[in-house]
């Protein structure tokens, strides 16, 4: 009995170098996890599969640096029948911003800036900025500086240019990140339209992280996907994770879909940040394509407090302080946290972080449970509740 | 010395599986308990008895997992001189609303719903509710639509239909628990009456865990009571709990009484006691049907404490465990249970995160995740006045040492 569970876990082990899952598995049952209870995942997300909603899933679960759960369902490209694999590359749209504020906080800890230096220190074209009044109607000179802590909060006054206000037909105007301009052409751009708010005065999700990626540039003095390369990729071994898909991998790369009006799927042609199908805008906020294995690694990295297989990319201190609730009890630096502000809607834990990308992927680091949860995927305007049944079937599994 | 006490251990253990209290035994100064100073419960709910106030006793103390107090006092059956015994069946009415909680978090893990889903997508009845105004003179659209979390922690905007106002006539005429009829029947019943007030709005003790019993049949697709017997009682090896006493156990089945005011002592209740639909069979209430003994509410409390397993059985996983004895509503409610907080300072012996709830005929549970401890009382007294139930918190707490 012990000799084949010696061989079992031996098979999973080579099983998992083979098929690069980025960490190393274990056995559910020996680190708090039932294996029977995993089980469940499979089922739910398939039903969205069968049902022809979704093109196909990977499901990853690690728990005290072991992964217990990694899962295939479905095709990466339907009308090819080419089926996901533990390789598929996924556009990972909005998770590249825990990336990049990994980046920043690097720099932060070699001493080049604190969090409340104003960013026009290091870009002198957001001096002296414009902001509308409360009710949009005017534009006033911005009374507060934008600083390095507001752009990684999401406070700084930028915006997407997704909504209905006089900003948004602004930023629609400028093209802001106009496919096959450069990080420079896109700050340029946004000093001159109006901060939708004061600096400091709310949370609006934007175009901020990407400011983050051309002030990388400025403090390195090395291009933002050299500075993700030499100094984050290349020591995690994040083999797979740039802003283009080189052209031997284009095999491996997942076709991206949207849901039709009757809930089936459709291909997306031409999607947001694409300068051609394998090449995106450098944009530190959502340029980016990963894999499982390598979105794992960063995140047992920050799970182990910024170090992993002996590489350090942070410091303790420097992850403790990006999962802290910075604003308004929910919104830490590049991430979202979990507090008891309001009562759990949901099974998850205090202190948990987390954020997800417009293609739906999704991923949380507990740091109370040592628990990763990660779901990829390829589909634009998500309706369904997949996130949500994906954590509550991950927890429920937890024993000890 | 050594020797008798191992003993007197296994004497004690074997009379645990003779006697069927649900979990093994230890002696109590091996858990942290003092048996002197437990022996002070027996004399103070003796005196009740004593002074016909309450028919009889079954209270039981378990710490890390071991019981460490089993006792019985008085009659099952005064009128035939039966007395308590270890395995008598008692109706524990509400503490049927943890079980039915248990259930539907079963099925939430499975992931078939959200806690913030509307309960209408299971249950249509519950579509385009009305509600009654705040000063329950008009009835108009609600809102807001009812979520299973709502139904959880009794935030729904059902009620009893025990007060004085308009929505309580209507529950007495539509008669929503009729002996006979189906959880079907109720729920349509229901769906017809206005809301109280807003879900989410306030706490209102309801009916809203027979709602939630309903939604265990519709999403399991298989009856309330089978679903409780095949995942639940059948996996804990709770053997007599159910909504109907089978004919071999009748003899174990306690009778009902009720506190009597004018004599300060007790009246037996027979075929009119809530929810019965004969002398032996109750509507099949999540909210209060089940009729149990101690051995098999001490295996559900403890699967509880446990996270959610008990013998290698997982019923729950512990972080579902969790999120029910979080305190959801106005710091004190949980998903199913009252939970301790210390938003205001305490008054009794007990410990912050204590989770527990009791039944109307004066029987109570607490679970203590800080100390490890059970306490469970079963009597069967609707109306009680009587103080006990504080007593034997106050008794059990106090014999505690390390």
């Amino acid at each position: 009995m012990k000799k084949l569970a010696y061989a079992c876990l031996l098979l999973f082990c080579m099983t998992t170098l083979a098929f690069g899952q980025g960490l190393s598995m274990a056995v559910p049952e020996e680190v708090g996890v039932s294996a029977e209870r995993l089980e469940r995942i499979r089922p739910v997300m398939q039903g969205y599969v069968d049902n022809g909603q979704v093109s196909g899933f990977l499901t990853v679960v690690a728990r005290h640096g072991k992964i217990v759960h990694f899962e295939t369902i479905g095709m990466r490209d339907v009308e090819n029948s080419k089926p996901v694999e533990p390789d598929t590359i996924f556009r990972i749209y909005s998770m590249s911003k825990p990336i990049t504020s990994v980046a920043v906080m690097m720099l932060y800890e070699e001493g080049h800036f604190q969090l409340g230096t104003p960013v026009s220190r290091f870009i002198p074209e957001f001096e002296n900025m414009k902001v509308y009044n409360e009710d949009q109607t005017e534009v006033l000179d911005a009374k507060r500086k934008i600083t390095v802590k507001h752009l990684l909060m999401h406070t700084a006054g930028f915006t997407y240019g997704w909504g209905n206000k006089p900003v948004d037909a602004l930023y629609r105007k400028a093209n802001i990140r106009e496919p096959g301009s450069t990080l420079v052409d896109m700050v340029e751009k946004l000093s001159k339209i109006p901060i939708v708010h004061e600096p400091g005065e709310k949370w609006t999700y934007s175009v901020s992280t990407d400011v983050l990626g051309y002030f990388v540039e400025v403090v390195s003095g090395m291009p933002f996907e050299e500075f993700l390369q030499t100094r984050i990729f290349g020591p995690l071994g994040m083999v797979d994770t740039a802003f283009s898909v080189p052209s031997e991998k284009v095999d491996r790369f997942a076709a991206l879909y949207r849901p039709t009006k009757e809930n089936k799927l459709e291909r997306t042609r031409r999607p947001a940040l694409e300068v051609d199908e394998y090449t995106f805008f450098p944009s530190g906020g959502g340029g980016l394509v990963s894999t499982a294995a390598d979105y794992m690694r960063f995140s047992q990295m920050l799970l182990n407090g910024g170090e992993l297989d002996g590489v350090r990319i942070l410091g303790k201190k420097t992850v403790e302080l990006m999962r802290y609730p910075h604003h308004d009890d929910w919104f830490g630096l590049g991430f979202r946290v979990v507090t008891r502000k309001n009562p759990p809607n949901i099974l998850d834990s205090v202190g948990n972080f987390s954020w997800g990308g417009a293609a739906a992927t999704t991923f949380w680091i507990d740091p109370q449970e040592e628990l990763i949860g990660l779901l990829m995927t390829q589909l634009l305007n998500n309706r369904y509740p997949f996130h949500q049944q994906f954590k509550v079937l991950t927890y429920q599994a937890l024993t000890e």
